[in-house]
């Protein structure tokens, strides 16, 4: 990565706070940094409106408003949203629901650090 | 006696006494290290990543050997040295104690044959009790996934004790964690930690020591069933069931989840503590 190279933006959302700790970990030191993190679905859709960060790691299993509730809210906001769901439920329903709402990508728990790293490389979001 | 692990049996049956089996704990501690720290005593890779590899390998599916290739950067032939350097200096409950001098060789011969014998047994039992569960495919999944991760990311080894129908009870002093899964069937997976394991889980999953009682350290763990939870879905699917968790939550002794009547109860011992990891699954068939 050259010096002047601007890091990515990514904004984490799970109602486990040790999710969270875990994903910080994950990007430290890479290309990719943690801008904001929510706890909930609802204040999750304000700080997106807020910050429009380049991708979003959403978590489909909340309680409240639910993952995929989040995830159609922030799209309505901006359909060009890059939102990745994640979640240890890695069902062909849960899947389909999410990526036919609109999710750019759906990541299954658990997963390595290298892998993670990759898997957001992907992305294609690198400046 | 149900299923447990060769010191207890030994213990249990007054042929040793409880300083004996600390003390070949102790010698096992010292002898038996892990494939990272050996790596890090032969200078392969520092402490830093011999503890980003344990956390990696408690966190994942990966088996050790991928990820001291793809963390630790090592070579698959120095990945085999350090295989086989483990085995040979592996030492077993039973050496340990014949080392010490609590056990003759030909007492641990006679006892371990009685052993292996009756485990043999136990596992046989626990294996047809799994099989006449209500819910059997399901919940024995749900029973084994969660065995499976909570030894994996405390770092401990567990096995399971006993399983049966009972009246749900959250015995004094232990922490219950549990997760609805529901759909085409609708199943609670309760988990009922004594404080050891707490911490131990809650170690394992953020690699960091956390403060007793406090909410990191219970989301730690809830982290934990959720994931037992998520992927006993996934599991579930591959022979029918469509089933999606709810969020995980942490009970207070006075508010259980289970329904009224008896539930599916799967004790696990775990390591060389007395305490046990107990496993509820709860069927509801009123979905």
């Amino acid at each position: 990565m050259g010096e002047t190279m601007t890091k990515v933006s990514v904004m984490t959302v799970d109602d486990s706070a040790a999710i969270l700790t875990i994903i910080a970990a994950y990007l430290e030191d890479s290309e990719f940094s943690v801008i904001a993190s929510e706890r909930d679905g609802r204040r999750a859709v304000q700080r997106f409106e807020e910050i429009r960060p380049d991708i979003v790691l959403l978590d489909l299993i909340m309680p409240g408003q639910s993952g995929v509730e989040t995830l159609a809210q922030i799209l309505a906001i901006d359909p060009d949203a890059c939102i990745v769901m994640i979640s240890s439920l890695g069902t062909e329903d849960a899947i389909h629901e999410c990526l036919t709402t609109g999710a750019r990508s759906f990541l299954q728990k658990p997963f390595t650090r290298d892998d993670f790293i990759v898997f957001m490389r992907g992305l294609g979001k690198t400046a | 006696m149900a299923t447990t692990f060769f010191g207890q049996y030994l213990l249990a049956k007054g042929v040793i006494d409880r300083e004996a089996l600390l003390d070949a704990l102790d010698r096992q501690r010292q002898s038996n290290l892990s494939l990272p720290e050996l790596a890090v005593q032969q200078g392969l890779i520092d402490r830093k990543r011999a503890d980003a590899i344990m956390v990696q390998y408690r966190l994942s599916n990966q088996t050790m050997e991928s990820i001291l290739s793809e963390i630790g950067g090592l070579a698959p032939e120095q990945v085999e040295r350090l295989q086989h350097k483990q085995r040979s200096s592996w030492l077993r409950i039973g050496a340990a104690l014949v080392e010490g001098g609590h056990l003759s060789e030909e007492e641990f011969a006679t006892n371990f044959e009685e052993y292996r014998s009756m485990e043999s047994a136990a596992d046989q039992k626990i294996r047809e009790a799994m099989r006449h569960l209500p819910n059997a495919e399901a919940v024995s999944t749900c029973v084994e996934l969660t065995v499976f991760h909570l030894a994996r990311v405390a770092g401990r080894p567990a096995k399971l004790e006993s399983v049966g129908l009972e009246e749900d009870v959250l015995e004094d002093g232990m922490h219950r964690f549990s997760q609805r899964i529901f759909g085409d069937g609708d199943y609670t997976i309760a988990v009922d930690l004594p404080p050891v394991l707490v911490a131990s889980v809650a170690k394992g999953m953020l690699g960091f020591d956390v403060e007793a009682g406090t909410e990191t350290e219970a989301d730690a763990v809830s982290e934990v069933v959720n994931l037992i939870g998520g992927n006993a879905c996934t599991r579930i699917e591959q022979f029918g069931p469509l089933l999606r968790p709810e969020p995980p939550i942490r009970s207070a002794a006075d508010t259980l989840v289970s329904p009224a009547g008896p539930v599916v109860r799967a004790t696990v011992v775990s390591a060389d503590v007395s305490f046990d990891v107990r496993v509820f699954a709860v069927a509801d068939e009123e979905t």
